[in-house]
C-alpha cells in the first residue's frame, strides 16, 4: 500500500494511491462504517482511522491493516456509488502532495553509508555510522521548490532509502528491528557543498551545509513495509533533468536498515513518524578531485528539475529555484 | 516580563508569571475582555500559538500584569508556584539551533580536552561564521523534568547557555533588524556526551557530535521567557552553572565572538525562522569535562544553569534505567 499525505484547501490529510487517484482513508472510513450502519461512523473512524500520518503510524500494524482491508472493499466496488466516490477520493493529480510524513519527530540522516560514496569522499570507512539531523521544519514533498540559499552555488542532491518508523522504541534489538518500520519513502538529502567542506580542520559545518530550509526532501509515498519486506536490493539513481548523476543499490549499504534502528535507538526514543535516512550511492562521473573541487561536477542550478528514484518506492521530483531576498516587515 | 508554559489538572497551558505566582493568560484575558472578545482562544492555547500573534499578545500580557498588581485579577486565576508544574518554554520547537565555538575559552578548553584524549588537535581559532548544529526537539523537558543519564554514558556533562526565543516568522533578516524576531530570552542547557561528542568517525571532520547532543532529555530549555525588557545590557549578563549548588563555571556574554543580531541574521540566511524556534548561543569553557580531573554529573545531582538575579534553570539527574 503507498501511503500519501495531502493537502485540501487548508487542510493535511492521510490518503492511500488507489489506481490513478488518492482515497482519503478517514473519510472513506467513515462512508465505510455508514454502509455498515454503524451508530457513529464519523467518531469511530477519527479513531480508528484518523485523519494524519503521525496518529495513524502510532496505531501501529493494525490500523495498516485496516486500511488496506479498505482499499479492498474499494476494490470490489462494494461500499461507494460513484456519486459519493468524488467526496473522499480525488484524481491524483488534483490533489497536492506533501512529505508522506509532513513534520516528522526526528529527521536522522546516515552519512558516507555507501563504500563508494565513502571512498569519492576520501575518507575511511566510519566504524560506527555517521550521523547528522535535520530539523523537522525543512522537510519538503514532491514537486515542492528546492530553493537555493544565496550562500551557496554548490548545490546538489542525494537519493537514499528513507526508512519511516511505525513504533515507539528504545535499545532496540537488531532482530526486532524491522518490526519498528512503518515503511519506505525515497529521501533527497540536498546539500551545499560549500558549506559542508568549508571552514577549518574539525569544524567543517555540516550540519548547516546539509540542514537548511527545503534540504530534506521525503516522497512520494511511504510504501509500507509488508511490500518492501527486504529493503536490500532496490536500485537508486539521482537525475538532473534527463541526465543521471548518481546511481547505485540499497544492497551496498555498509550499516542495514536493522543495524541504524539499533543503533540510533541507543541515543533516542524514535517514534512513528520518526525518518531514518540510509545513505546516497557515488556519484558516477569519474572525478579526479574531491567532488566539492572537481570543475566537471555539475550541481544543481535554478531552472533545473532533481529527481530521485528508488525501486520499488517511485520517483521523486522536485524544481530547483533561486530563494528571492524578499523583503521581511519586521513590524 | 515572565511568561511561562505549565501544566495544571492535566492541562498544558501559558502563563506570566508574576510576584511567584502564575496567572494563566487565556482565562485572564477572559475576564479582562469579557464582552465581544475576539480572541482566539486557541491562541493562548501554546507558546509558539502566542508568540506569533506577535505584540498583541505581549501586550495583553503586560496589561494583565498591571491588573494583578491593581488587585483586581480574582485569586481563582491566579496559581501559587506549588500548584502548578513549569514545563519548557517551548515543549516541542519547530526546530533548535545551537550555536558551538562561539567563546574563546571554550575553543581552548576543547582542544586540550582532544589533547588529553589523544584525538588530533586542530588550530582552532574562532569559525569565520557562526558554527551551527541542531538539537531534535525531542530533546526539550521542562525544570521539573529529570535529565536521564544513558546506561552507556559515561562522560555526561552540561553547558550552560543563553537561547533566543524567536518571535516573528523571518528569512534574511538583517543585523540592524535582528532583535525585532526575538521574542526574548530563555536558558538551555545543551546535555552532551563527551565520549561520542568528540569522537571522530571515521575523520576528525566527521565527529558523532549529532549523537553526544541528542539523548532523550539532553535539552533542558526554561524556566521562563524572559522577555527583552528584563535584560538592560544584554553583554554584561553572567551565565553560572552550578551543580549541587556550587558554581562549575561562569563566564560573560560580553565574551561571546559572535553577538545575538549576527547569529539570528545568520540563521535566517539558511532557515525561515518561526515562532518558537530556539537558537541557542554557546557556553564558555569551564565545563565539567574540562577539568582536571574531569568533573561529569551523575545521578542524583542537581544541575542549574542560571542568571544572578533571575531565577534558574533547575534540573536533577538521574539514572535511564533499565
Amino acid at each position: 500500500m503507498k501511503l500519501v499525505s495531502f493537502q485540501i484547501g487548508d487542510d493535511i490529510r492521510l490518503g492511500a494511491v488507489w489506481q490513478e487517484r488518492v482515497i482519503d482513508l478517514n473519510l472513506s472510513y467513515t462512508a465505510y462504517l455508514t454502509t455498515k450502519g454503524h451508530a457513529s461512523p464519523a467518531s469511530v473512524s477519527l479513531s480508528e482511522m484518523p485523519p494524519t500520518m503521525i496518529p495513524f503510524l502510532e496505531l501501529g500494524k493494525d490500523a495498516i491493516e485496516r486500511a488496506k482491508k479498505l482499499l479492498e472493499v474499494v476494490d470490489s466496488g462494494g461500499i461507494f456509488g460513484q456519486e459519493d466516490f468524488g467526496k473522499f477520493s480525488y484524481p491524483k493529480d488534483a490533489v497536492q502532495l506533501l512529505a508522506p510524513v509532513p513534520y516528522p519527530g526526528k529527521i536522522i540522516v546516515v552519512g558516507l553509508n555507501y563504500p563508494a560514496h565513502v571512498s569519492e569522499s576520501q575518507v575511511d570507512i566510519p566504524k560506527l555510522p555517521w550521523t547528522f539531523s535535520k530539523p523537522s521544519s525543512v522537510i519538503i514533498g514532491p514537486e515542492h521548490p528546492i530553493a537555493r540559499p544565496p550562500l551557496t552555488k554548490h548545490l546538489d542532491g542525494e537519493v537514499e532509502l528513507g526508512v519511516i518508523i511505525g513504533a515507539r522504541g528504545k535499545y532496540i534489538q537488531k532482530e526486532d528491528a524491522l518490526e519498528y518500520v512503518a515503511g519506505y519513502s525515497i529521501f533527497n538529502d540536498v546539500s551545499a557543498r560549500n558549506i559542508q567542506f568549508e571552514g577549518q580542520v574539525g569544524l567543517r559545518c555540516f550540519f548547516l551545509g546539509k540542514s537548511f530550509q527545503d534540504s530534506a526532501v521525503l516522497g512520494p509515498a511511504l510504501v509500507t513495509a509488508d511490500e518492501l519486506s527486504e529493503p536490500y536490493n532496490l536500485s537508486m539513481a539521482r537525475y538532473y533533468n534527463d541526465r543521471l548523476i548518481r546511481k547505485g543499490n540499497t544492497k551496498h549499504y555498509i550499516f542495514k536498515v536493522e543495524e541504524l534502528i539499533a543503533f540510533y535507538s541507543r541515543f533516542f526514543t524514535l517514534e512513528p513518524g520518526d525518518v531514518i535516512a540510509c545513505g546516497c550511492p557515488p556519484a558516477i562521473v569519474k572525478k579526479k578531485h574531491h567532488i566539492f573541487y572537481d570543475k566537471d561536477y555539475r550541481f544543481l542550478e535554478p531552472g533545473d528539475r532533481c529527481i530521485c528514484e528508488v525501486e520499488g518506492i517511485g520517483v521523486l521530483e522536485n524544481p530547483i529555484i533561486d530563494v528571492t531576498e524578499s523583503k521581511n516587515d519586521p513590524n | 516580563m515572565r511568561l511561562v508554559t505549565y501544566e495544571h489538572a492535566g492541562r498544558v497551558r501559558i502563563g506570566v508569571w508574576v510576584n511567584n505566582q502564575v496567572v494563566d493568560l487565556s482565562a485572564a484575558c477572559q475576564f479582562l475582555y469579557p464582552a465581544n472578545n475576539p480572541d482566539d482562544p486557541g491562541l493562548y492555547s501554546s507558546m509558539m500559538k502566542f508568540l506569533a500573534q506577535g505584540e498583541t499578545g505581549l501586550h495583553r500580557a503586560r496589561a494583565i500584569i498591571e491588573k494583578v498588581e491593581e488587585g483586581v485579577v480574582p485569586s481563582h486565576l491566579l496559581f501559587d508556584m506549588g500548584q502548578v508544574s513549569l514545563m519548557a518554554t517551548v515543549p516541542r520547537p519547530g526546530k533548535i539551533l545551537a550555536v558551538d565555538y562561539n567563546y574563546a575559552t571554550f575553543i581552548h578548553d576543547a582542544c586540550q580536552f582532544l589533547q588529553k584524549k589523544g584525538l588530533e588537535v586542530p588550530e582552532w581559532g574562532f569559525p569565520d561564521n557562526p558554527w551551527i548544529f541542531g538539537k531534535f526537539s525531542s530533546t526539550v523537558i521542562g525544570p521539573e523534568e529529570p535529565i536521564l543519564k544513558p546506561r552507556e554514558t559515561k562522560a555526561l556533562d552540561a553547558e550552560g547557555e543563553l537561547a533566543v526565543v524567536i518571535g516573528k516568522t523571518g528569512r534574511f533578516i538583517s543585523e540592524d533588524e535582528a532583535l525585532l524576531y526575538v521574542a526574548g530570552y530563555t536558558l538551555f542547557n545543551d546535555i552532551s556526551d563527551r565520549d561520542i561528542e568528540f569522537r571522530p568517525s571515521p575523520s576528525i571532520n566527521h565527529r558523532l557530535y549529532t549523537l553526544g547532543k541528542n539523548n532523550d532529555t539532553f535539552g533542558p530549555l526554561g524556566p521562563c521567557l524572559f522577555t527583552k525588557d528584563e535584560f538592560s545590557r544584554l553583554e554584561s549578563v553572567t551565565i553560572e552553572v552550578a551543580v549541587n549548588g556550587t558554581i562549575l563555571y561562569a563566564y560573560s556574554l560580553s565574551e561571546a565572538a559572535f553577538s545575538i543580531p549576527t547569529i539570528v541574521s545568520y540563521c535566517s540566511q539558511m532557515f525561515q525562522l518561526e515562532p518558537g524556534d530556539i537558537i541557542a548561543t554557546g557556553s564558555g569553557g569551564g565545563c565539567g569535562a574540562f577539568k582536571e580531573p574531569p568533573v561529569y554529573l551523575k545521578p542524583g545531582d542537581q544541575v542549574e544553569v542560571r542568571v544572578p538575579g533571575l531565577p534558574p534553570l533547575k534540573n536533577v539527574v538521574q539514572d535511564e534505567g533499565k
